[in-house]
């Protein structure tokens, strides 16, 4: 660990991913790990447990405000805990054995991916037809899962949206992997989850995200407690980082109704790449 | 879905968003308790984390990593919570296949920190 590491250049990271990361539906890892390893030297391994302790409390707000308007599908939640659960641990135990470089690496990698994601593309709208359709009693293939789908009141249409959950066995796979690359990288596994559970669960875009605020905390409950097993978490570094990400997300909840989203996302995107680009420098030793 | 369904899950998810809300606050008080402390204490930077059996004697001692060990401590405890209470709660409303699950979760979680702490 660097001898001198300044608590207020640490609160501005942690309000910065709260604020960056609440606007744009992005977890805040993908905003500390690069600034405390780039700009504050703190080894990867070290970055990578703050960053997911400080994701633990940003998810526990957004799941306690999801839980109360009924958004989160709590059934669905638990069941696709039980991959994201192990994948977690195995992610952990994969990058205490794998090298800074390494890990910087992979990390750049997935920051462009994710720059991809924040391209407005991606998210499907379900009509109310569609909706109903896909809870078709009939169904013999929707049926044996009938007990994970879920209702909640949207009121952006002033209407009780029901949906029906599809493919579980897929959602259930593909946690696995957000759960290690979640706990590998200390990035929340959103990037993951919310296309799987609205594209492929045909989940409404709504109920996934809220839901996956809900995986998020189990995820990285799971890595955070790992890495502060193994002695990655410092309490110095992780006080403010904790105290500002969790006023920073909650700014960023009230700024991101003025702003207009596409152009911060375009400018967020650039900014990933940038880092991206370094980070695989760094991997390779070049900076 | 049926009223009363609808009834049981909406209790739930109020008693799920309460005990978050509250352990959040719990555990950003003592996070800046700790905080609060290592500034006025000026205590190295390279503090660990309290070891969890010399936690009462810490906070005793007004130690400011143990201040912070446990407020993160009761914050990554928090989705733990959230597990528990649907647990007790899918007991109460008999609701088998959720059960199962919350029982596989807690089976996991258990079996996951005795592997951790060998």
């Amino acid at each position: 660990m660097p001898a001198d590491i300044n608590i207020w250049a640490l609160a501005g990271t942690g309000f910065a991913a709260g604020l960056v990361g609440s606007m744009l539906g992005v977890g805040g890892g993908i905003l500390i790990v690069p600034i405390l390893t780039l700009l504050l030297g703190v080894p990867m391994q070290y970055a990578v447990g703050s960053s997911l302790a400080s994701i633990v409390i940003n998810a526990c707000t957004a799941t306690g405000v999801y839980i109360r308007s009924h958004m989160t599908n709590l059934k669905l939640g638990l069941l696709l805990s039980c991959t994201l659960i192990p994948g977690a641990v195995i992610g952990a135990w994969l990058a205490a054995r794998l090298s800074s470089p390494i890990l910087s690496g992979i990390f750049g990698l997935l920051l462009i991916y994710v720059a991809y994601t924040l391209i407005p593309h991606k998210l499907k709208r379900f009509t109310a037809e569609e909706l109903e359709r896909q809870k078709d009693p009939h169904e013999e293939e929707h049926a044996s899962h009938a007990w994970l789908d879920g209702e909640y009141f949207d009121p952006a249409v002033d209407q009780q949206i029901s949906y029906g959950v599809h493919r579980p066995g897929t959602g259930l796979t593909t946690g696995f992997f957000a759960g290690v690359i979640s706990s590998m990288l200390g990035v929340g596994g959103g990037i993951i989850n919310v296309p799987v559970m609205n594209l492929v669960m045909k989940v409404p875009a709504k109920a996934a995200i809220a839901t996956s605020a809900m995986l998020l905390a189990f995820t990285t409950m799971t890595g955070a407690l790992i890495y502060a097993y193994n002695g990655y978490i410092i309490p110095y570094v992780i006080a403010p980082l904790m105290i500002s990400v969790f006023l920073g997300s909650r700014t960023g909840a009230t700024l991101s109704q003025r702003l207009r989203s596409n152009t911060l996302m375009a400018i967020f995107a650039a900014f990933l790449v940038l880092t991206a680009v370094m980070m695989i420098l760094r991997a390779f030793k070049v900076i | 879905m049926e009223n009363e369904l609808r009834d049981r899950l909406n209790r739930l998810d109020r008693r799920v968003g309460l005990f978050l809300n509250a352990g959040i606050i719990l555990g950003l008080v003592l996070l800046l308790a700790g905080l609060a402390l290592f500034v006025a204490k000026s205590m190295p930077q390279s503090a660990p984390l309290t070891p969890l059996v010399q936690l009462p004697a810490g906070l005793a001692g007004l130690d400011a990593a143990a201040f912070v060990t446990c407020g993160l401590m009761v914050i990554l405890l928090m989705p733990l919570v959230v597990l528990i209470t649907s647990f007790v709660h899918f007991i109460m409303t008999r609701e088998r296949l959720p059960l199962i699950v919350c029982i596989i979760l807690l089976l996991m979680l258990a079996a996951s920190y005795v592997l951790l702490l060998k």
